[in-house]
């Protein structure tokens, strides 16, 4: 019966391949739309990230926290180690090359960020070094940096044009490793002792206590003229998705518009096709295959085209994307791109069910028609 | 004395398809005059459509020498061959063949869309040519509102719209009934006899066969004049 | 063209599912497409439609935008005596000093976000007049009153005329709605000055809004700023200052395309689809077309017509389809300031017919090859099928 099916399928090579390309098109959109929308809701959740919180002014990043705060912090029971740390936003070389840049505490800085991965030796280059910088090993690689090598920033948000030289490189995890940090001292300088940060990351003793030191943490400064909010580090990352407004209901719509498109992309090929076999398919009714088997045939048909469509193009848009680096192409804006299995599984759910429901009305109607009209031809 | 339209001489065709050599037509010599009505007779497969066609120059001879009007068919590229159809040839098939999404009128107008008649003309020249094959009264019909002997006049008007110097007829009555077949070849012989148009005929139907001035016989790719 | 459009347009009714199906599936493609401009036209526009040429934002030096801004009252007198600046009808400087800081407050829905409070004056109103008071009135100094965007209200709690809203470290209320024709002052609450910096206990300026005689005397004052380095100010032209925050809508932008590239693509092919379908099943006619006289060129040309044709239909309908969501409203972030820009999609006319210009290389890429294939029929073996 397969054998059957496909080779009808072969039978207008052309049309297959057309109907097939254009859901594939349709689906490589979807796939990427919607890992946009995973990546972005969920951002990664490393057994050490679990263990970070993040301090910020309550009304907005924006503001700054004083310099003063880090001990306090130190202080609170249940933290284990905290840094500081202020979003540099300078330009390397030219606007489009974006990435993030932090001038951060430095003495505690790696107690915090536990799951950096770098040679001992490297760390201590630049734990000693003023000057000196840590980039992520995506970074590096994207700029081809080697250690040693002089990165000059220029600052936009602040008056300061840092000069620095690249002693350690970081991995962490399978591709993070995208943001470059420097001492905060050196940026502290800079801005003539203006003794202030943007956020501060903390080091939990252990992860169940996040909620609990958090609310300590926020006491603390409650009343102050810097109130602070303080969350994990996943609620953070957030946060400033949730900033990008309704992002799910965009790509759910234009999603639901796509995958209805080729709907009518592969019901007018359906249509076609069976339009053009009216005859034969008295011939096999004729033979003695049953309405039953019709159906079969002209809905597997369909679904084994929507299908193969679904497939190239959600298991094409994972090749494509596992290979290319995404932030290169996107002038930092996206770091991380992996189409996960689920989406492709569901990608190909969704083909098989376009291609059932695209065949539905022509196929039944085939399926029905009596042997002697389609003998004749008559439509 | 009647002038010379069409002259084979020695005129054949073999179709090669997969190094297999199919001779179709065989050592045809052949005259046609204006105001000839010629009906070539013969089974399917004796090569009857091949002639018309190279005739209409739609098709090559491989071999003889062939003069239609005095041009030189073989020499000439394709555009120039449909330039050429345009003017000088009416064609009628078997099958009608006629533009399922037009009426009757906006068939008939086809050809004429190809010269540099104004709409006007255009009209007059369809409104003629379908009182000419008494369809006036069906302008405005689709092809599929017509019955069979109706489409084919219809296609009969579209042949004779541009006044081509012949007109091609494969099959005619193919596919009508009897009666039906014998509206068309009425229509045939009146423009044969009233407006001496030059018509090749080629058929399987003796009665269509009948109706011609000079009836050959094709038979195996040879040409037999049977009788006047 | 030789060969009529009637045969074109009798044809795809002939084919009427097949058409329509094609019709609007190109039609969904455009819409998404036009949607997508809509969006990134409404985004762009809301930064880049606000301000006046001949007007400066004066800000800190080193500061990006007002949120992050502060300096002394008394630079103001500096600033506000500089030669060049237009006078009010009172003969005063057209200059005044406001204080700009963020809250945090509820969505409708729920979630939180921050938008921007600016404290300033009824006067400098004169300067921005693209704002009105579209319902109640304008705030009183010496009380807690504040006005806000019409957008703001409909999006964020309490906020609607009568409304009580705490934020800061008092009470205040809603007096009035304004509306400031799309720009990004639509996105913000207003009180008085002096309310303001007593709340936060801030007694500094973030800004300065002045008008200049005219667009050179503007640029002279931009310099001017520039060049003293005792003030440590930076004199913004007011339309830079806002164009250059619209940051978010450059990746939106690179979405857009990026979607359109691929729709467009898969409707090449869909149309394409179509067109083949529809060649192959009229072989016969397309060779007595040929018998008659007609040429491989008109047999080309015709059948990319009628693709164009499917192509042009589906444009309309994609524009259509996209029309409902102009002015529809939208919130995203404003990385700089990291507050809630609201803006309306936005349709323009201009959009449309790039709309109708995509539609339409849909109906060409997607019609060039099957009409090519139609050109191609054998007169003979067309004739004979």
């Amino acid at each position: 019966m397969f054998e059957f099916l496909f080779r009808n399928l072969m039978r207008n090579r052309r049309r297959a391949i057309l109907t097939v390309t254009s859901i594939a098109a349709s689906l490589f959109l979807v796939t990427t739309l919607l890992t946009v929308l995973t990546e972005l809701e969920s951002p990664p959740a490393t057994p050490e990230s679990a263990r970070r919180l993040v301090t910020r002014h309550r009304v907005s990043l924006a503001n700054m926290l004083p310099v003063a705060y880090r001990a306090k912090i130190a202080r609170v029971e249940g933290v284990e180690a905290v840094a500081g740390s202020m979003w540099f936003g300078g330009i390397y070389k030219d606007p489009k090359n974006f990435f993030p840049q932090f001038a951060s505490d430095t003495d505690q800085f790696f107690a915090v960020n536990a799951d950096m991965q770098l040679p001992e030796a490297q760390k201590q280059a630049y734990l000693a070094d003023r000057t000196g910088a840590l980039a992520g090993n995506n970074l590096a690689e994207r700029f081809g940096w080697k250690v040693g090598d002089k990165i000059n920033l220029k600052g936009s948000l602040f008056v300061f044009n840092p000069e620095l030289t690249l002693r350690a490189i970081y991995s962490v995890g399978p591709d993070d490793g995208s943001s470059l940090f420097f001492h905060w001292d050196y940026f502290n300088e800079g801005l003539n002792n203006a003794g202030f940060t943007g956020s501060y990351s903390i080091r939990l003793r252990s992860a169940d206590q996040a909620a609990a030191v958090a609310e300590r943490i926020d006491d603390l400064f409650r009343n102050s003229s810097a109130p602070t909010k303080t969350e994990t580090e996943k609620a953070f990352v957030l946060g400033f998705i949730s900033m990008l407004g309704n992002v799910r209901l965009l790509i759910s719509s234009i999603s639901s518009v796509v995958i209805f498109t080729i709907v009518l992309v592969a019901a007018n090929t359906m249509a076609m096709s069976i339009r053009e076999r009216v005859r034969e398919i008295g011939i096999l009714k004729a033979l003695g295959f049953r309405k039953a088997h019709i159906l079969f045939l002209l809905i597997g048909e369909s679904s084994m085209l929507a299908l193969s469509g679904a497939l190239i193009g959600s298991i094409g848009a994972k090749v494509i994307f596992a290979r290319e680096k995404m932030s290169s192409l996107t002038a930092g804006f996206v770091e991380r791109f992996h189409v996960a299995a689920g989406t492709v599984a569901w990608c190909a759910a969704v083909g098989l069910l376009v291609g059932v429901v695209a065949a539905g009305v022509p196929a039944w109607q085939a399926a029905r028609r009596k042997v002697v009209d389609a003998l004749r031809g008559v439509d | 004395m009647a002038e010379l339209l069409i002259e084979m001489e020695r005129l054949s065709k073999v179709f090669r398809r997969d190094s297999v050599e199919i001779p179709v037509l065989r050592d045809i010599n052949l005259k046609v005059f204006a105001g000839d009505f010629i009906s070539l007779m013969g089974p399917s497969g004796s090569g009857k459509t091949t002639l018309l066609n190279i005739v209409a120059g739609i098709d090559r001879p491989t071999g003889g020498e062939l003069q239609v009007l005095n041009t030189d068919l073989l020499s000439m590229t394709e555009d120039q061959l449909a330039t050429w159809r345009n003017h000088h040839i009416g064609f009628v098939f078997q099958h009608f063949n006629l533009i399922p999404v037009l009426t009757a009128s906006g068939n008939v107008e086809l050809p004429l869309l190809l010269t540099s008649l104004g709409r006007r003309e255009r009209r007059e020249h369809v409104g003629a040519a379908l009182k000419l094959v008494g369809l006036s009264g069906r302008a405005d019909h689709y092809p599929r509102q017509l019955s069979g002997g109706e489409e084919q006049r219809v296609a009969i008007a579209r042949a004779i719209v541009t006044d081509p110097t012949f007109v091609l007829a494969d099959e005619p009555t193919g596919d009508l009934d009897a009666e039906s077949a014998a509206e068309v070849m009425e229509v045939l012989a009146g423009l044969n006899q009233q407006f001496n148009k030059t018509i090749v005929l080629v058929t399987h139907d003796p009665r269509a066969a009948a109706y011609a001035k000079v009836r050959h016989h094709l038979d195996k790719g040879v040409l037999v004049e049977k009788s006047a | 063209m030789k060969i009529p459009l009637r045969y074109n347009a009798g044809s795809l009714w002939a084919r009427r599912t097949g058409t329509i199906m094609t019709v609007f599936g190109i039609g969904l493609t455009v819409s998404i497409f036009i949607t997508m401009m809509a969006l990134v036209n409404g985004l762009e526009s809301t930064f880049v439609e606000t301000g006046h040429d001949d007007q400066l934002v004066v800000i800190r030096q080193g500061s990006l935008n007002e949120v992050n801004s502060y300096f002394g009252r008394d630079l103001f007198q500096i600033i506000r005596l500089l030669p060049g600046i237009a006078k009010g009808p009172d003969q005063q400087p057209l200059a005044f000093g406001e204080i700009v800081v963020v809250i945090n407050h509820t969505r409708i829905g729920g979630e939180s976000s921050n938008i921007i409070v600016r404290g300033t004056s009824a006067q400098a109103l004169a300067l921005r007049p693209e704002a009105r008071i579209v319902e109640g009135r304008m705030f009183r100094t010496g009380l807690r009153e504040v006005v806000a965007s019409r957008s703001l209200s409909r999006r964020f709690e309490n906020l609607t005329t009568g409304a009580t809203v705490h934020f800061g470290r008092s009470d205040w209320n809603v007096v009035g709605l304004f509306e400031a024709g799309g720009t990004a002052y639509d996105s913000e609450v207003w009180a008085g000055y002096d309310e303001i910096a007593q709340d936060w206990d801030r007694p500094i300026y973030s800004s300065i809004l002045l008008r200049a005689e005219n667009v050179p005397a503007a640029e002279q004052i931009r310099q001017r700023v520039a060049d003293d380095r005792r003030i440590n100010l930076q004199a913004i032209p007011q339309k830079k200052y806002f164009a250059d925050q619209a940051a978010t809508a450059v990746g939106v932008k690179m979405l857009g395309n990026f979607i359109a590239l691929v729709m467009g693509i898969g409707a090449c092919f869909a149309a394409m689809n179509m067109m083949y379908g529809s060649v192959m099943s009229r072989s016969r006619e397309i060779a007595t077309l040929r018998a008659i006289g007609f040429r491989r060129r008109n047999i080309l040309a015709s059948f990319l017509v009628e693709s164009v044709i499917l192509g042009l239909l589906g444009g309309i309908a994609g524009c259509f389809l996209a029309l409902p969501m102009h002015g529809i409203s939208a919130g995203t972030a404003n990385f700089q300031t990291f507050s809630e820009v609201l803006f309306n999609f936005r349709l323009t006319p201009g959009i449309f017919l790039r709309g109708l210009v995509f539609a339409l290389a849909v109906g060409i890429v997607g019609g060039y090859l099957p009409a090519r294939r139609a050109a191609r029929v054998k007169l003979i073996e067309g004739l004979r099928e």
